[in-house]
This record gives structure tokens, sequence and C-alpha cells, in this order.
């Protein structure tokens, strides 16, 4: 992979230069760094697009990679997520300006979620923030735009690159997730805890292991060099044998988040720098399904508190959209807050099997599983009212249960308050659904579990 | 259901100012979404419809107003200056609607669909006037708008493919076996091909003969597909995203200026009512021209040379305005050719260039206008600016400087001492290729 880093580099450029583009004419297609030893285990042959990379959809079935991180643990390719390295001088004051987190305490070696804001409140970027150094930084994220072009407007002493295609990015998350990476890397995990990173060496490989939690279970992330990707991906494969490891495809990728309560960009919101010249380049325009009709793009945007992150927001600092958290708390928080929905089984089960029965009554628009790979978004009322729209739908095998998120007034964020999902875009056949609003996570949270004993 | 509603006046307040909130150093030139970049390249695609013959797929890139009902003439009449009295089925207008001041929302293409209706298509600024006085006063019409393709997903409502240049007709003909029934300019007629039925708007873009053809999205495939396989032994070309927006320089057509929405206190209802995220409340400012005031960036429709488009003989928001300012306003439409020396030293002498800048035009260092977008035209070899200059510097061959540079924005006095590269450039008439084909001609 050594020589082809350089043609990686030149396709992510490519791609860059012309997202929207046709394939293979315009826009090449580029896979993950590591989709040689990926392909070994493809069966189906199958892959399907996520941000900029094409990913292996399934390597064995659906069910058992949702149930991975639950039982065992997965070994995940994150790679597409873009990666912007920020240093200097003002690197941590600009950071600390463009999210909502307090970063005064950030040490080196942590890590946080951090939320960008525009100037209204609504988010306009979030990711991964970790601290390397005193001046050096890097955001992981879906896209790293908005960064770049806030850096730009402002006259801070810091440059932002993006390294993209430079680094993989390996999710290994379940319960058993330590002793893969604790038998590959010939050392232990034991001491490092939850939302903290360090370097460490994967057979004289340079790594970094970090240790998140976007399953909602013991979990950890590794990044390294993308020329490395596959070897470190078989290395990891192998090591996780014993472990119960598998591999885990696009198909049952964000199963996960939605057992786990996390909205993901692109899939449970839109982020309102799509408007701006800090726009994501990386999704491809398509289509977004449900029954939910936005009255404008910007019925897509969403406040932190509508996705469970109002309690990130520290107003003890300037930030970039505090003057509207501020507006915004003293108004009582969100107008509308994130809750789960558990869709009723019956409701569900006579969608899925509508094609089975007899009559001429027309077909309901297919409910895809565990979920569809893509934004869709559903109206939830009440009483025939309005109050709320759905989001990311899965099945989860670990729950046995098909659930979602759902934004919803703050006076039905109630545990038990029955709702009715409308299912299908409008001009479908479309169902009313009933489904219970829950509290999230809809597992117990078990990202910080205590490993030092063990 | 509407979920939350965050008003441009909303913005303004937070951010200070109307320029404070639209002023972006740096912001990249708007282009089309969803069509590809390039096709044939963008210079011979610039080529193409001078020369040969060039398709062009306008389906994305603007935004439809459906305006239907009893009162739908009234309202477009008293919101407009537009005779709209003499206006056949199928026929399109350009549709100049000015505020109180005078001065220009931003135009549109307005069709006469049917005896109650019509769409109103381009940016969606006029369409948002037009909505809002529907509402504010009562009138009997329903509006729906179909936004632009810019991040609203999903298929467009109409398909809009231009087929333009030298061979456009030969091309029409051949598609549809034979050439259309004759139609005035920007009137329309109704046409089948491939079983689908569309309408066939007679057209011209950069000064050459052509034809729009405007229909059901659900068309939109095998329409486009037949027109290029009929152009194929022509030599059609596909036009992309980076040729077609540099059409506007030589037609002479502003794409984007600034509505005069911004200031009136009598236009607070309109702020509160426009969506923040839109193109009122989003559409970057840049350049070295930079002011606090916003009006200093409004436009005239006089300036912009759209008088014959205008009509007094009807009532309408701003016609006493417009009206005292016709021999008042003190800019005129130009385009600058820049100084091939300059663009080389400060621009590289080729490669593709399409901005959109508020630059400063000056004469012995004065403040004269600014530009409004900057091309480089490839078959011409040149960088030329469509611009707003002051009357008295307009005359064809007037030596000026463009400043090339992005002010930083509030903060910084509008005539700090940046050290902007200088550009010379010679003044010549709007339209640009109407001068250039009868200059060439004389040559």
């Amino acid at each position: 992979m050594n020589d082809r880093i350089d043609e990686y580099r030149a396709a992510y450029a490519r791609l860059k230069a012309d997202p929207q583009g046709s394939l293979i004419d315009a826009r090449p297609a580029i896979f993950s760094p590591a989709i040689a030893a990926q392909d070994e285990h493809n069966p189906k042959t199958a892959l399907k697009r996520f941000g900029p990379q094409y990913l292996v959809h399934e390597f064995t079935n659906w069910t058992e990679e949702a149930l991975a991180h639950s039982e065992s643990c997965y070994l995940g390719d994150w790679s597409g997520l873009a990666k912007v390295v920020v240093t200097g001088p003002d690197a941590h004051a600009f950071l600390s300006w463009l999210g909502m987190n307090d970063l005064s305490r950030f040490e080196i070696g942590r890590i946080k979620h951090h939320v960008q804001l525009d100037e209204q409140g609504f988010v306009a970027s979030e990711g991964v923030l970790v601290r390397r150094g005193e001046q050096e930084f890097q955001y992981t994220a879906g896209s790293g735009d908005w960064l770049l072009w806030r850096l730009a407007q402002g006259e801070w002493d810091a440059e932002a690159v993006d390294v993209s295609p430079e680094r993989f990015v390996f999710g290994v998350q379940g319960p058993r997730s330590i002793g893969v990476l604790e038998a590959a890397l010939g050392a232990s995990l034991r001491d490092l805890a939850f939302n903290r990173f360090r370097p460490a060496s994967l057979d004289g490989l340079a790594v970094e292991v970090l240790r998140t939690g976007i399953s909602g279970e013991l979990g950890y992330e590794i990044h390294g060099p993308a020329e490395a990707a596959n070897d470190v991906w078989r290395r990891l494969r192998d090591a996780g044998g014993p472990f119960g490891l598998r591999e885990l495809g696009l198909r049952s990728q964000s199963v996960q988040h939605i057992e786990s309560g996390i909205a993901t960009n692109g899939l449970d919101y839109f982020p309102s720098s799509a408007v701006t010249p800090g726009k994501a380049w990386q999704f491809r325009q398509g289509g977004v399904g449900g029954s939910f009709v936005p009255s404008a793009f910007s019925d897509y945007f969403r406040r932190p508190g509508e996705l469970g992150w109002d309690v990130r927001g520290d107003l003890s600092h300037e930030f970039l959209g505090r003057d509207a958290l501020i507006a915004e708390r003293e108004a009582g928080g969100s107008a509308r807050v994130l809750m789960g929905l558990v869709w009723n089984a019956e409701d569900v089960a006579e969608v899925l099997t509508a094609p089975l029965r007899a009559g001429d009554e027309p077909l309901p628009e297919p409910m895809e599983l565990p979920r569809l790979q893509g934004p869709t978004f559903d109206t939830v009322l009440v009483d025939g009212r309005a109050v709320g729209v759905s989001s990311g739908r899965a099945l989860s095998p670990a729950l046995r249960a098909m659930i979602s998120l759902v934004a919803i007034e703050r006076s039905l964020a109630v545990v038990g308050t029955e709702v009715i999902v409308v299912w299908g875009a409008p001009g479908t056949a479309q169902r009313e659904l009933r489904a219970t609003v829950a509290a999230l996570p809809f597992k117990p949270d078990r990202r910080r579990v205590d490993v030092t004993a063990a | 259901m509407a979920w939350e509603f965050v008003s441009l006046e909303q913005g303004i307040e937070q951010a200070g100012s109307p320029v404070r909130l639209l002023w972006k150093p740096g912001a990249p030139a708007w282009k089309p979404p969803i069509v590809a970049d390039e096709y044939a390249g963008w210079a011979e695609e610039q080529a193409a419809w001078r020369e040969t013959v060039a398709l062009s797929d306008l389906s994305y890139h603007m935004s439809d107003a459906f305006i239907e009902g009893p009162d739908a003439t009234r309202l477009l009449s008293e919101t407009s200056a537009n005779n709209l009295v003499k206006f056949e089925l199928g026929q399109a207008k350009q549709f100049v609607p000015v505020a109180n001041d005078g001065n220009l929302i931003t135009d549109g293409i307005l069709t006469k669909t049917g005896e109650q209706s019509y769409v109103l298509s381009g940016v969606e600024a006029a369409q948002h006037w037009v909505e809002y006085h529907a509402k504010a006063g009562k009138y009997d019409v329903q509006i729906s708008i179909d936004p632009t393709r810019d991040f609203t997903p999903g298929d467009p409502k109409l398909f809009r493919l231009q087929v333009q240049g030298p061979r456009a007709l030969d091309v029409v003909a051949k598609a549809f076996g034979g050439p259309i029934p004759e139609t005035k300019f920007f009137h329309s007629t109704p046409v089948t091909l491939g079983g689908a039925t569309f309408r066939a708007l007679r057209h011209g873009m950069a000064g050459q003969a052509g034809y729009e053809f405007i229909g059901d999205y659900a068309d939109h495939d095998r329409v486009k597909e037949a027109l290029l396989a009929a152009g194929a032994e022509y030599g059609i070309v596909h036009v992309g995203a980076l040729a077609y927006s540099t059409n506007g320089v030589e037609s002479g057509w502003v794409p984007s200026p600034t509505p005069a929405i911004y200031t009136d206190p009598g236009l607070e209802g309109l702020r509160r009512s426009t969506n923040l995220y839109s193109y009122e409340g989003q559409k970057p400012l840049y350049g070295s021209h930079f002011s606090e005031d916003i009006a200093d960036y409004y436009l005239s429709p006089w300036e912009l040379g759209y008088g014959r488009s205008i009509s007094f003989d009807h009532e309408f928001i701003g016609r006493d305005a417009l009206h005292a300012s016709k021999e008042t306003v003190r800019k005129t439409k130009v385009t600058l050719e820049f100084d091939a020396t300059d663009v080389a030293r400060v621009l590289g002498d080729s490669g593709y260039l399409n901005t959109y800048p508020r630059d400063r035009i000056e004469v012995g260092g004065r403040l004269v206008g600014f530009t409004q977008q900057v091309s480089r035209i490839a078959p011409l070899g040149k960088v030329l600016a469509l611009s707003l200059v002051d009357r008295d510097s307009a005359a064809p061959g007037t030596q000026v400087e463009v400043a090339w540079g992005e002010h930083p924005g509030p903060g910084t006095s509008a005539d700090a001492h940046l050290e902007f590269p200088r550009i010379r450039a010679t003044v010549q008439p709007a339209p640009y290729n109407e001068f250039a084909r009868t200059a060439y001609r004389a040559d």
C-alpha cells in the first residue's frame, strides 16, 4: 500500500474537487484504505457509500454484525471521516471559541465531543476533538469544512490542515474490545480511562488508541497512517478471532448509534453550515426519506438541546452561538428535546408483512432492515397534531425492538407517552404506526466501565 | 409541520447590521448545483455556444414560484414595474420588482401559464417579495415555491434545458423532425418529443438564437437524451457548471444584485417572514469595495438597463421613487476588459476564473463604481468584469483600475490602505457580446 498512498491522496483531491460528479469520469470511486483486507471477507461483494468512501455492506449478516458490540466486539471502519489537524499559538483559543464545550481543563491526551454552533445556536458541526500537544489538536467529524471556514474568517494565529486521506480510523467496540487490542498491541490498556487517548505501537507502527463510546459499550478507536490500513485491519481481525470479533459492515453500522441515543449528522439532522461557505463537501446530494415534509431546509437543523447535547454547553467562556444558547436556556431550554421511540411490534409487522397478504390494497413503503442507510425523517403525532420528528429508525437485535430517535415537544418528552409515527413518504400508502416514548440511551450506558481490575 | 423559524430580521439583529451578517471574505464563488463542473472542459464549453451548439441543464439552480388564483395578475402587477396587461399564454417577461426606494429586489423570469396562473423563476428573493405581499395584502392567490437544489434534496418540479448556438435551430429541427412553429422572442409553444409534452421558449444566451425547453421533471432524462442524441452530428456540447456561470458576464445580466430589502423600516414585516437560511440571509458579499451600509450595494433597474421592462401605466410598489430616479441614478452597467499584462501578473494568464466580488473601481484613486462578476472568457482570451460605474466614467474606452482583493470587513475602514493589487481595465458597453459582435464585424 505504501506506493499507493499518493494515488489515494490524488483520488481524494479529485473527489473533493467534484463531489457531485459522475462516478469514474469525474469522481473516482474512493474506497477505504483498508479495502483490500476487507474485501478478503466480502462474500456478498456489495459496497455502499458512506460519506466520501465506499465500504463493505455486510461481511456475514446484519443481525450478527448489529449484535457484535453488545455481545463481543466489532471491527469497523470510519476512515471516511474528515480529519483536520489544528496547530499554532491560537489553536486552543480558536477551538474554545468555535465550540460550546469548556476547554479550559482540556489536557493533552483527552478527548471531547466538540459541538460547534452557528450564531443562531444551531449545530453547525460536531465531532471528536483530541488534544495532542499544547498547540496541536485533531478534529475528526463528518466534515471539517465549518472549522476551516470559520478559522479563515478570523484573525487567529493558527493553522488547520485537512489530513483526511492520510489517516485510517478503525473502531473496535464492545465488551471484549479491550482483549482484542491488548492482544494486538501486546500491552495493557487497563489504565486508559474513557475519553482519553495515547500513542501506541502496533508491531512497530505508531498508532493512536482512543477510548471512546459511540456504541454505548466499552470501546476504542485506532488511528494510524493510511498506508498501513490493510495490515492493521488484518492484524486486528486475526487478534479478534478468539474474542468473537466481527467485522462490521455499513448495513449495521448505525444501529448502535440509535441504541446509545447518539444523533448523527446527515442522518438525524443536517448541520446549519449546509447553507454557508463552510458546508460539507463530503456528502452526495440524495433524497431524504420519510413522511416529514419540511417547510424549508432549515427544518432539518437542530439546537444542541434537541440532540441531547445541551449539557456540553459551558457559558463561562466566549463562544460562537453563546448568546443564542443563553436565550434558549432563559426560555427554559429548547422547545423540543431528544428522546427514544419504541415502535409497536404489531404495527411494524403489519408493514413488513403487507406484501404477503392477499388483496389489492396498495403496499406501504418498504421498511429496510435493520435500517435505511440514509436520512429519513418521520412525522410524529399526538392526538392528530404534529409534535415531533422521528429519525434513524433501526431494528435492534440486542433490544429485539424497532427503535428510533425523536425530537419531541418538551411537555411530551415523558417516558411512556403514546405517539403515532406516520410511515411512508407523502404520496405513498401511508400507515400510522403506534410508538412509545423511551429514555435514552435505550441500553445501560457502559462506556465508562471500570477495566482496571480485570 | 414548520420546525423552528429564525427570520432574516433576527439574523440582522444578532449580527448587528445587514453587512455584518453578509460580509464573508473568501467565500467560494457560487456555482450551479448537481450538474457536473465540466463536460468537454470549461473553455471548450464557452466556445460551443458561440461557435457550434451547447446544451445547458438549468433544472437545479433556480427557484420556481407557482402563483395561482383570481388575484394573481393584480398581485404581480402591484408588486412589479412590469406591464402585465399585454401578456400572452406561454410568454415570458423579465420581472422587475422594486422596493419603495425604487431599487431592485432581484429580477426573475415570469411566465404566464394560464389565465390566473404564473411561474416566477430565478433567485428566490423576488419570489419571497411576492409571497410576502400576497399575504400582507390578503390577495386571493396560492403560492408554492420549489427551491433550488443547492441543498434541498430530491428532484425539482420542472426541467429546463437550453439549446443555444449557431447550430441550435438545426439540432432542434433534427430532434423534433422539423422546425418548431415560429414564435416571437420570449414566447413559447407546446411541443412533443418521445411522448413527453412540454414548452419550447424562444430564447437567446450570449446573443445566440436558441430555445429553452421547460416541462415536468419526470420527463427530464428522456428529453435531455433526445436533444443530446439529435445534437451529436452537430457536435453539441453539454455545458457544465463552471462554463454556465460565466455566460451572464457577456450577456450583461447581473446575476445576484443585493436585494433592496434590508434597510427600509417599512419592510420589517418582510424581513420577519423571510427565513435567515435563505438567499437573502446567506448570500455572501465580498471584495475590495466594503461599506458598512448595505444600501450602498443596492442597484436601480435603470442602472441595470431594465428600462424596457418598466411601465408606469399601473400602480405598483416603488412607482414614484422609480419614476423620479430615472434621470438621477448615478451609475450605469458596463463591462470592463482587464489589461492582459495586469491579469497575468495578478490573476495568472490562464485557467478558470469566475467570482462575484464587489471590487472597487477607481479613476485616479477615486471610487467610481464596483464590480458584480468577473470571469475569464477563454474564446476571447480576456477577463471581463460586469460592473456598475458612475455615468461620467462609463464612456467606452475610459481607463479605470480595479482593486483586486478581499476587504476583511467590519473593524477595518472602507478606505483603509490595504495594498490590494490594481488591475488596469478599459470600459466597454454591456452587454459585451453585442458590442463584440458588431465591433468584430466592423473590423
